[in-house]
């Protein structure tokens, strides 16, 4: 409690207590007590109150005008607003206004006192002291939410709403009232019912209380005004605000919210036709179908989401001064309806980050405290600034006390120790409530280096892992190496060798075919013959030290090769006999046996070592098809 | 065996090498036959010095061009983000997306154990034990990867990117597949054709999050390491394609097409005289692991043995042993005394195996096939006996003008392929023969199988484009050579205008795919867009409606619609759904399809045992969306009948067999509660004189103002699409209203 005391006591102007805790509210109670009954009611009259309560909208606003006279001995600078217990949870803020200069000063309300019957609240009063005998006017406003009460309770689709608002005929107040009276201004002028207080007079959509003179402090005279209100109900449930500061020049800005629409519940079918038939013909229903949240005018990129997807309906307009957002729910929200989206935009940084001019690493983000979304009540606001990767020595100030301070981490892209969020949480809050908040921390320029480099490097290590990939032979060297050696001498014996051989075998075949149809001579025949047997011997050579290099390397495939080695000769040598049988016999002799015998038997065998060479050929190296 | 495996590989580097040869044999016809030119015997690393060179260089192109086309096959397909959102499409999609998120918040047991009792009440599902996981693993394991490197991607745009993706990897499998088949810049082709392949995007632009997304990449890449494995007889790539082989099982439910087709490739290659050893080591090794990984899915379990879709490879696997083992005994017998021992043995094992499978059908332990099998045996099969599958329209027979469509001048080309394939036949070319004439077949029967058809379209296509060219480009290079050479076969400059002239039939297929994808493949089909004289108009009613009943209802209330919609109720609305599109209870479809056919008094009754609190229907009347529940009225009442003979279909059609909603419709139509929900209050625009017509249809209602005694209007969405009704609970008195069921 101490500590968070002490953190309070440095951001809130105001007051000195933080009322967290009933604990701390009792202490205060008991402390004040004795303060309050000599300060207080010390000589200070109230010549004249006017009160203006506008009931306009779902808020109640309540306009007073006081004139007070110090009558007391000693100068006043401290003026009491009193509010009434039922009323204290819904008192949003109190603005003291000053009308000479036209100015006006906002507080959260902190009760100075809090009994079961009432709250007072501590205001300074705009002229700073009252000098004793001197009258003084000034101007108090305060702002109370969920105070009127939808009756009947729940409603038909095309019903009106209407609302009942209680309160007192009386200003509430600690000193004593020479003369007021209370003008109720109405949504509407259908007006179902209302409490008379003598004086009391209605017109169109006023209801005047008063005037009342002499009142007693504290004095207390119930009224209530019953009247058709339609004015959009909607209470923000949950409402987060993250902004993602980018020293690269970018804050991006995303609202979650959660809302509802909290007048008089629908009850029964709902139809579509009658709905699109009431907002053909403008009737005024209390359904919302759009809301409205104001932007600074720089912002740009917006969209518009929910869990499911994009939400194509909305449209926003732009003025120099602001940007109007205006979006539609997927569905329009009649009573006890609710709904959730987020919607998000970016907005140029310099605008809202601010850089001492001495020290270069010290800014200072300075953003407006509460959503401008018009027309509605946010019960719980949560504001989370995402700052920058290395920023360091962060402080929060606020204009008022917020609830929950806290820090934390967040990581994303290219993130290596996390960016600092700075989060605070606040209840109640109106678009009407002014005033910034602002994060100051120190972060160098060349931190900003840092994501650059880290994807640089990140590049640089992949390109280097592939070289080394590449340049890493991860093979068992050994078995490779003789593989590839057998391989090669395959490749050798192929080419100096077999090849050789299959040349001799086609040219022998086709010099013999030209031969047989006499368009080769016998002599050149021979010649040719004995071209292919020099070559043939050549190419048994090369076999020889294939072979010796195969026996070397120590592989089975050598007996293969020597297999097609004597089936290679057998196939040249039946080849030869073949051609020396036709040659050496006659066209005339050739009907002998003989003849045919050697032929037969010499076809046969050039054809079963052909068979074989080809078979062991394929085997060694085998084909493709 | 070691020395055969490794003779087995050492043959295998002539093999490459020499079919690589081939290729310079093509214009070459003056080489004398059997002299094979130095070229075409390559040892595997000792390249001469020249051509080391020039293959660097063509890797480093080839890798690039790779990487290209990855990248074209990814952008292509994100039309419908650019257009739309990135956004899940459809109905499936929305289921995979949902336990993706159950997965990736869940962690894995969760998701494996899950029972979701949120869906098919009051049954429930038991989603962990019959989902194929591997597409929400994948999704998962990439987002946990992002999450871990501090890239905070949501896990929806994991989602939707998850498809394009793939199809970029498709692509380069699609190129090694048809390198193993053909060679590399047929290779090329393929995969610069299957980027962009409308039949392929149609299941693959972002967003579409389905098996199909991940399988067809697993499939093609099984493909490639089976012939990979074919001709090499390495342990290694078989391997490896039981791993992919894995991944397609725990990914879709059409790894059975990978189970059947490999065992008939195996059975070919036997038949036709190709047995080798590389073929038995390939085969066995894949079955027996691959088996045993299947198994590991929980959804899959025991069907590999136990199901008629898997006997064919259990079959081809014995086949194979038999004849392994008779190559082998051949060798120690005469030929005579082999005979009798062949004999016997086929007799044994024939009988045998028959007597096996004869008793597994009889006790049931080899479940028959399913109906889904039968109907693409059959193509009628699904019409006269499974309504609920006939009415799905990815199911119907493909008409021709989708081939046409889906694979443009691939139809032309891929008889050219299929030429060329039986000319230069090899075992991986056997293989893409077998695939292609399977896959035509089975395309024919379902529309959805356009996607097994489509990747070997584009291998096809790439080979018969790749060797028709090869001339003509062969030829160009004589502009680029000293020109000391004869003119070669065909002269260059007929080759530059067949060159132009294919090129621009490239240049048509290019347009063609563009056209089809941005406007026939990428709408998300959650958001409609309509072209209205204000410009592009979207309609959002489904998200609307889907929404409303999210934030408005109860968590816990029971939805009643139509199946189609049941996923995406349960991932958009969250809320209880009574059927959805899994499918897997007949009965309780037809439940819900007969209270819609019911009249509102027996559909109330049926309503109130099933506990349901909203009934969903979609209506197009107003806007003219044509795919509304009106249109698939018929399908209720056909499923409805296919389990309660009751429900007739003739009772809800004219006397003349015409299906009408206007004031002839039967009137068993217009008091049924489809008709009255999505006509309520609809005559009221009328009324108004702005309608009254259903647009749809085009015509006029029948019964102007049905009256709704049971049910209350919750919520229509903008433009009528959606509707939603409460159920209204029967007060104390009313127990009376209720008929006894």
């Amino acid at each position: 409690v101490y500590k968070r005391q002490g953190i309070n006591a440095e951001y809130g102007g105001n007051s000195f207590l933080l009322v967290s805790t009933m604990k701390l509210l009792l202490l205060a109670f008991i402390l004040s007590l004795s303060y309050f009954s000599v300060s207080c009611k010390d000589g200070i009259v109230i010549k004249s109150a006017n009160r203006l309560i506008d009931l306009d909208s779902q808020f109640a606003r309540h306009y007073i005008n006081f004139t007070f006279e110090n009558t007391g001995s000693s100068s006043v600078s401290d003026f009491f607003l009193a509010v009434h217990e039922e009323r204290v949870q819904n008192l949003v803020f109190i603005a003291i206004g000053n009308p000479k200069t036209n100015t006006s000063e906002q507080l959260i309300p902190v009760p100075h006192e809090v009994s079961e019957k009432r709250a007072l609240y501590k205001v300074s009063l705009p002229d700073v002291t009252v000098a004793p005998g001197s009258t003084v006017q000034f101007e108090a406003f305060l702002f109370f939410s969920h105070v009127m009460r939808p009756l009947p309770a729940q409603i038909k689709q095309n019903e009106r709403q209407f609302v009942r608002y209680e309160d007192h005929a009386y200003i509430f107040s600690p000193y004593e009232i020479k003369t007021q009276t209370t003008q109720i201004k109405l949504a509407s002028s259908t007006l179902e019912s209302f409490l008379e207080r003598p004086p009391t007079n209605h017109k169109d959509n006023i209801v005047v209380y008063g005037p009342y003179n002499d009142i007693a402090p504290f004095s207390r005279a119930k009224i209530h005004v019953h009247f058709e209100n339609n004015k959009p109900f909607i209470t923000v449930t949950s409402f987060v605000r993250e902004l993602e500061v980018s020293h690269w020049g970018n804050l991006a800005v995303e609202e979650s919210l959660s809302f509802q629409h909290d007048g008089a519940k629908h009850k029964g079918s709902w139809s579509r036709w009658d709905y699109q038939r009431a907002s053909y013909q403008n009737m005024p229903l209390p359904a919302v179908a759009s809301l409205t949240e104001i932007f600074p005018a720089e912002a740009t990129d917006f969209y518009y989401r929910d869990e499911i997807g994009n939400i194509s309906t909305s449209q926003y307009y732009g003025t120099p001064e602001a940007v109007s957002f205006v979006f539609k729910p997927r569905f329009p929200l009649f009573g006890g309806w609710k709904t959730a989206h987020y919607h998000g935009f970016n907005l140029p940084l310099e605008k809202f980050l601010f850089t001492d001019y001495n020290d270069g690493s010290a800014h200072t983000l300075n953003f407006t405290f509460a959503p401008l979304l018009l027309d509605t009540i946010i019960d719980h606001l949560t504001v989370r600034v995402i700052l920058p990767e290395g920023a360091t020595n962060i402080k929060l100030h606020t204009p008022f006390p917020v609830d929950n301070e806290g820090r934390s981490l967040h990581f994303t892209y290219l993130d290596t120790v996390g960016r600092p969020v700075v989060t605070f949480e606040k209840k109640n809050i109106v678009a009407d409530i002014k005033g910034s908040f602002q994060v100051t921390y120190s972060f160098s320029r060349s931190s900003l280096l840092r994501e650059p480099l880290l994807l640089i490097g990140g590049y640089f290590t992949l390109l280097f892992a592939f070289i080394l990939y590449l340049r890493i032979d991860l093979n068992l060297k050994a078995k490779d190496e003789k593989i590839e050696r057998v391989s090669s001498i395959l490749i050798s014996f192929k080419e100096d060798v077999y090849d050789v051989y299959s040349g001799v075998f086609t040219s022998l075949e086709d010099a013999f075919k030209k031969y047989q149809t006499d368009k080769l001579s016998e002599k050149d025949y021979r010649n040719l013959r004995a071209q292919s047997d020099t070559s043939v011997n050549k190419a048994n050579d090369e076999l020889k030290e294939v072979l010796s290099q195969l026996e070397d390397v120590g592989t089975p495939v050598t007996s293969r090769v020597n297999e097609l080695k004597k089936h290679l000769t057998e196939k040249f040598r039946h080849l030869k006999l073949l051609h020396d049988n036709e040659l050496n016999t006659p066209q005339g002799s050739r009907n002998t046996s003989a003849y045919n015998k050697t032929k037969q038997e010499e076809t046969r065998q050039f054809e079963l070592a052909d068979d074989e060479v080809e078979r062991i050929f394929n085997e060694l190296f085998e084909k493709a098809n | 065996y070691q020395r055969r495996v490794r003779e087995a590989i050492l043959s295998q580097h002539f093999i490459v090498k020499m079919s690589k040869g081939k290729k310079g044999v093509v214009h070459g016809e003056s080489t004398p036959p059997k002299t094979v030119d130095k070229a075409n015997v390559v040892p595997k690393k000792n390249l001469p010095v020249e051509e080391e060179g020039e293959s660097s260089s063509a890797i480093i192109s080839r890798t690039f061009i790779l990487v290209l086309i990855a990248l074209l096959a990814f952008f292509t397909r994100l039309f419908s983000v650019i257009r739309y959102e990135s956004v899940i499409h459809e109905f499936d999609p929305y289921f995979n997306y949902r336990t993706t998120r159950y997965l990736v918040f869940n962690g894995y047991y969760d998701f494996h154990n899950w029972f979701d009792e949120r869906s098919w009440y009051p049954l429930g599902r038991v989603t962990g034990g019959t989902v194929f996981p591997g597409l929400m693993l994948t999704a998962g394991f990439v987002y946990k990867i992002f999450r871990l490197l501090n890239f905070t991607v949501d896990i929806r745009n994991v989602c939707v990117l998850l498809a394009p993706a793939f199809a970029g990897k498709t692509a380069i499998a699609a190129y090694l597949f048809t390198k193993e088949v053909k060679d590399s810049s047929a290779g090329l082709f393929a995969a610069i054709i299957m980027s962009i392949l409308p039949g392929y995007i149609s299941r693959s632009v972002a967003g579409s999050y389905d098996n199909e997304g991940v399988s067809i990449f697993a499939l093609i890449f099984t493909f490639y390491l089976w012939v990979k494995a074919v001709k090499t007889g390495a342990l290694f790539w078989s391997a490896l394609c039981a791993l992919s082989y894995f991944y397609m099982v725990s990914a879709w439910g059409g790894y059975v097409f990978i189970t059947n087709i490999i065992p008939i490739h195996a059975f070919i290659l036997v038949l036709i005289g190709r047995y080798s050893n590389r073929l038995y080591i390939a085969y066995s090794s894949f079955y027996v692991l691959g088996t045993f990984l299947s198994m590991q899915v929980t959804f899959v379990g025991f069907q590999p043995i136990s199901t008629s879709e898997h006997m064919a490879a259990l079959g081809v696997f014995g086949f194979l042993q038999l004849y392994a083992f008779t190559n082998w005994i051949r060798g120690h017998l005469s030929p005579e005394d082999f005979r009798a021992v062949v004999k016997f043995l086929i007799t044994l094992t024939v009988g045998a195996m028959a007597m096996l499978f004869f008793s597994g059908f009889l006790t049931k332990f080899i479940a028959p096939w399913t109906g889904r099998f039968y109907s693409l045996l059959d193509p009628t099969y699904a019409k006269i006996h499974i309504p609920i599958i006939a009415s799905v329209s990815e199911h119907q027979p493909t008409i021709w003008t989708s081939y046409a469509f889906d694979l443009h001048f691939l139809i032309f080309l891929f008889p050219v392929g299929l030429y060329y394939c039986f000319r230069d036949l090899t075992d991986t070319s056997l293989f893409a023969i077998v695939y292609a004439i399977f896959s035509i077949y089975f395309s024919g029967v379902m529309v959805r199988l356009m996607l097994v058809l489509a990747p070997i379209a584009c291998v096809m296509t790439a080979i018969g484009l790749s060797t028709l060219l090869r001339p003509y480009v062969a030829s160009l290079r004589w502009w680029k050579s000293e020109k000391q050479r004869d003119l070669p076969a065909i002269k260059p400059e007929i080759s530059l205008i067949v060159l132009i002239m294919v090129m621009s039939l490239g240049a048509v297929f290019i347009y063609h795919c563009v056209y089809v994808t941005s406007e026939a493949y990428s709408s998300p089909s959650i958001v409609l867009a309509v072209n209205s004289p204000h410009g592009r108009q979207f309609l959002d009613d489904f998200r609307e409606a889907y929404f409303w009943l999210r934030q408005n209802t109860d968590v816990n209330c029971r939805v009643m619609s139509w199946w189609d919609y049941g996923y995406q109720l349960s991932f958009m609305a969250n809320r209880t759904t009574l059927v959805d599109n899994n499918t897997w209870n007949n009965t309780h479809i037809a439940q819900v399809g007969k209270a819609f056919a019911s009249s509102e008094d027996d559909a109330y009754s049926m309503m109130l045992q099933m506990d349901v609190d909203y009934v969903l229907v979609i209506f197009g009347g107003v806007s003219g969306y044509s795919g509304d529940d009106i249109n698939k009225f018929l399908w209720m009442v056909r499923i409805a009948g296919s389990v309660d003979p009751t429900v007739k279909e003739s009772t809800y059609l004219t006397i003349n067999g015409e299906y009408r909603i206007d004031e002839n419709a039967s009137p068993a139509m217009l008091n049924s509660l489809m008709y009255k929900l999505s006509y309520y209050r609809f005559n009221d625009i009328a009324v108004a004189g702005s309608g009254g017509q259903d647009r749809v249809r085009n015509t006029p209602i029948g019964d102007k103002k049905p009256k709704l005694k049971h049910l209350e209007e919750a919520f229509t969405s903008e433009h009528w699409i959606v509707r939603i009704y409460r159920v209204l609970k029967p007060n104390a008195r009313g127990k009376e209203r209720i008929a006894k069921p």
